[in-house]
């Protein structure tokens, strides 16, 4: 009963104190710090979505590049680049003129590139779809 | 009326309004938290110049930590929390001096404090009372102000404070042991 007592006294005590005011200027200059941080942060996701893109651009370039000559390394197809130049132009423009597109190379390639303009479609709507969800904006 | 626009809505609505991007919808949350937290955090500093730069370093870190919220504890709790962890880090950092009678616990005896405090009017009665939060510890400062001021139970100030509840309790009464001796000394002086 009496460390009741007690309590209620140091309870009463602290009931005592008055909650504190804040100074007149104290939210406008926090809520001017938050849109600073606001903007910081939307700077920060910007830079990170341009990195992001970077990122699958040059993914894609590597496919690009890369599937096609998989594809050529399986199929076992050597391409032979002659070391002396005066040759150069005049083998590359008969190598051009004497190219057969095999039909299944053909279909892959297409398949590749429809594949990758899909990817950037996609990459272009979800990162639209991102900004709109997760973005700040500031209203005036 | 702020507060009765306030009134109609709760936390959560204000939350998910800053999530979509209305960053002055924050200002209602400040203005809900903002005298609570001045009050626990002037306690532990004793200067309402650097109460009020931590204060706003804490909703800063709220703001910006928004997203983290889940939803899981109430948002009073999650708050507290970083202002708890946010004043004891500042207090590091910028090397608030206070004094601790850690020491001689042990031998401070389980008393109540003096019948005579009653006597006593409001403002020697704070007096008497900020002086003994002086001599705490500024995280046991904290652990009663949430306690005393802002009336936190024990299970929240253990999710605060990320102690355990039996922890919360045995700390609760060190303190109050301490508060205790110390009031009858400054009114024995």
């Amino acid at each position: 009963m009496k460390q009741n007592e007690n309590k209620d006294r140091l309870k009463e005590l602290f009931r005592q104190i008055p909650q504190e005011e804040v100074t007149p200027s104290f939210e406008l200059n926090t809520m001017a710090r938050i849109q600073q941080e606001a903007i910081l942060m939307q700077k920060k996701k910007k830079s990170r979505s341009v990195l992001f893109q970077i990122f699958w651009i040059a993914t894609g370039i590597i496919a690009l590049l890369g599937i096609p000559a998989l594809i050529l390394g399986l199929l076992d197809i050597n391409i032979t680049v002659p070391s002396y130049s005066p040759y150069i132009i005049s083998l590359i423009t008969k190598s051009l003129q004497s190219i057969h597109i095999d039909p299944i190379t053909g279909t892959i390639g297409f398949s590749v590139l429809c594949l990758l303009s899909v990817n950037l479609l996609i990459r272009k709507f979800i990162h639209k779809k991102q900004q709109s969800q997760n973005g700040m904006y500031i209203e005036s | 009326m702020r507060q009765k626009v306030m009134a109609a809505f709760n936390d959560h609505y204000y939350i998910e309004r800053v999530r979509a991007g209305d960053i002055n919808a924050f200002s209602y949350i400040m203005s809900h938290y903002q005298r609570m937290v001045l009050t626990v955090v002037i306690r532990i500093v004793n200067n309402k110049e650097d109460a009020e730069d931590i204060t706003q370093e804490i909703f800063v870190k709220v703001f910006k930590s928004l997203d983290s919220f889940k939803g899981q504890s109430e948002f009073s709790t999650w708050l507290y929390r970083i202002a708890y962890n946010t004043t004891l880090s500042e207090i590091r950092r910028k090397q608030i001096s206070f004094t601790s009678f850690e020491d001689n616990l042990a031998l401070l005896k389980d008393e109540e404090i003096g019948e005579e405090i009653d006597d006593l009017d409001t403002e020697e009665k704070i007096r008497y009372l900020e002086e003994a939060l002086n001599c705490l510890h500024p995280e046991e400062k904290l652990i009663i102000s949430l306690f005393y001021l802002n009336d936190q139970g024990i299970e929240e100030i253990s999710k605060i404070t990320n102690l355990s509840k039996a922890n919360v309790k045995v700390r609760l009464h060190r303190i109050r042991k301490k508060l205790n001796s110390e009031i009858n000394q400054l009114m024995a002086k």
